[in-house]
């Protein structure tokens, strides 16, 4: 799907979450990512309703010099927080789709994770690999991109 | 000394799962959107009792005292410590860049002791406001409106990178090192400068509430309060420090009177 640019919307499927630490051991070793990636980092104490407990998004600027790996490795769509211009012309110059998340918003985030389907690099605690299935993932597009996925226009 | 005690699971509470002025940034907040995020995760928070943000950063203890023995205090700050790490996200980081490890339960938060209050409090400090953080010492020559185009400057190309709506604290003076802690505790305690630096003030809260800060990159300006705080110092070396605090203002104080 064609994501348009300043448009809400809300994903359903599969995601890898992942930050800093994980990220960086992700692209050094060249393991495959799946198209959408959610730059988060867990509280990792669950409760019913969030299996990873509060996970909202991290601040894209410390990642964008993951982005070009990122893409050779499968991903299509980053989902973040915060922007500027130096954040787009990053993402533009990789063709990597940009999806802004609303920042400090950990519970509803946490909430939206409705199951756990891997985990890597465990050792990094927060920083380490998840799998797993979101239902409504909402976000806003920075940068538009076409992405294969269940997307959902937010009105 | 038990009253302090007593008041820490409030704190904890407070600073992880419900701050007390999270809904007053809810005015700022200008995309229909965004504001629905934010209200369903202040509720989310609340009800299901999970951080209402998952950076739960590192914590700075504040007690407001005259009296304390230093034993009393290591119990406080042992006590928040025990009862922040019990809802508080694992930090991995014991040691910067070296000897990097799970810290698991054992997070320890940084003390600061203050002599004109009665009361407990506690700042977060998390990754997205903490690394816009400001701190340069001006000559004692320096221009008011050098140092206002600068911060302005400052937050222009940084405060979207944050958790908008944002808030400023500034302060001036001191030393180096107070001048960062006091731009901290001004989302505790507020303004605090001589009458003087009204005009300054103004023109420094005008100049920041007047900036693009928009998270989603547009053009809108979802900035909160300035804070300003101005300390004696030195006659050539003009400290100037700014903290961001990010929209869930996460720094609670809980007054326990004289």
């Amino acid at each position: 799907m064609v994501l348009k640019e300043r448009q809400w919307y809300s994903y359903t499927g599969v995601i890898g979450i992942s930050r800093d630490r994980g990220l960086q051991t992700i692209c050094r070793e060249g393991q495959k990512l799946p198209p959408v990636v959610f730059l988060a980092g867990p509280t990792l104490m669950p409760v019913g309703e969030a299996p990873l407990g509060s996970c909202g998004p991290t601040s894209v600027s410390r990642m964008l010099p993951f982005l070009e790996t990122m893409k050779q490795l499968g991903t299509h769509l980053v989902i973040a927080k915060g922007t500027n211009s130096e954040v787009i012309r990053a993402f533009k110059q990789f063709s990597l789709a940009y999806g802004i998340a609303v920042g400090g918003a950990g519970a509803f985030y946490g909430t939206k994770i409705k199951q756990v389907l891997n985990k890597k690099y465990e050792c990094l605690g927060a920083e380490g690999f998840f799998l797993v299935v979101v239902e409504e993932l909402t976000f806003y597009v920075s940068v538009g991109g076409d992405v294969d996925g269940h997307f959902e226009p937010i009105p | 000394m038990n009253t302090y005690l007593q008041s820490i699971e409030n704190l904890v509470d407070r600073l992880v799962l419900y701050p007390s002025r999270a809904e007053q940034s809810l005015p700022l907040v200008e995309d229909k959107t965004y504001r629905c995020v934010v209200e369903e995760n202040i509720k989310l928070s609340k009800e299901l009792r999970l951080p209402i943000c998952q950076d739960t950063g590192v914590i700075t203890l504040v007690v407001g005292h005259d009296s304390l023995t230093k034993e009393e205090l290591w119990e406080i700050k042992s006590s928040f410590e025990q009862r922040f790490n019990e809802i508080a996200r694992p930090s991995m980081l014991s040691s910067a860049f070296f000897g990097q490890q799970p810290l698991g339960r054992n997070q320890m938060c940084f003390l600061e002791e203050v002599r004109d209050k009665k009361g407990l409090g506690a700042i977060i400090s998390g990754a997205g406001t903490e690394t816009h953080c400001f701190l340069k010492v001006y000559p004692g020559t320096a221009a008011w409106g050098t140092v206002v185009s600068e911060l302005q400057d400052w937050c222009t190309k940084r405060a979207s990178l944050a958790c908008p709506p944002v808030h400023f604290g500034v302060a001036v003076g001191g030393t180096a090192t107070e001048a960062v802690k006091q731009s901290k505790l001004s989302f505790l305690f507020g303004n605090d400068f001589p009458k003087c630096y009204q005009l300054p003030y103004e023109e420094l809260a005008h100049a920041l509430k007047t900036i693009t800060v928009d998270p989603l990159g547009e053009d809108g300006n979802w900035v909160g309060n300035v804070f300003l705080r101005v300390l004696p110092t030195h006659m050539s070396a003009v400290p100037v420090g700014m903290s961001f605090m990010c929209w869930p203002y996460r720094a609670e104080w809980i007054d326990l009177g004289t």
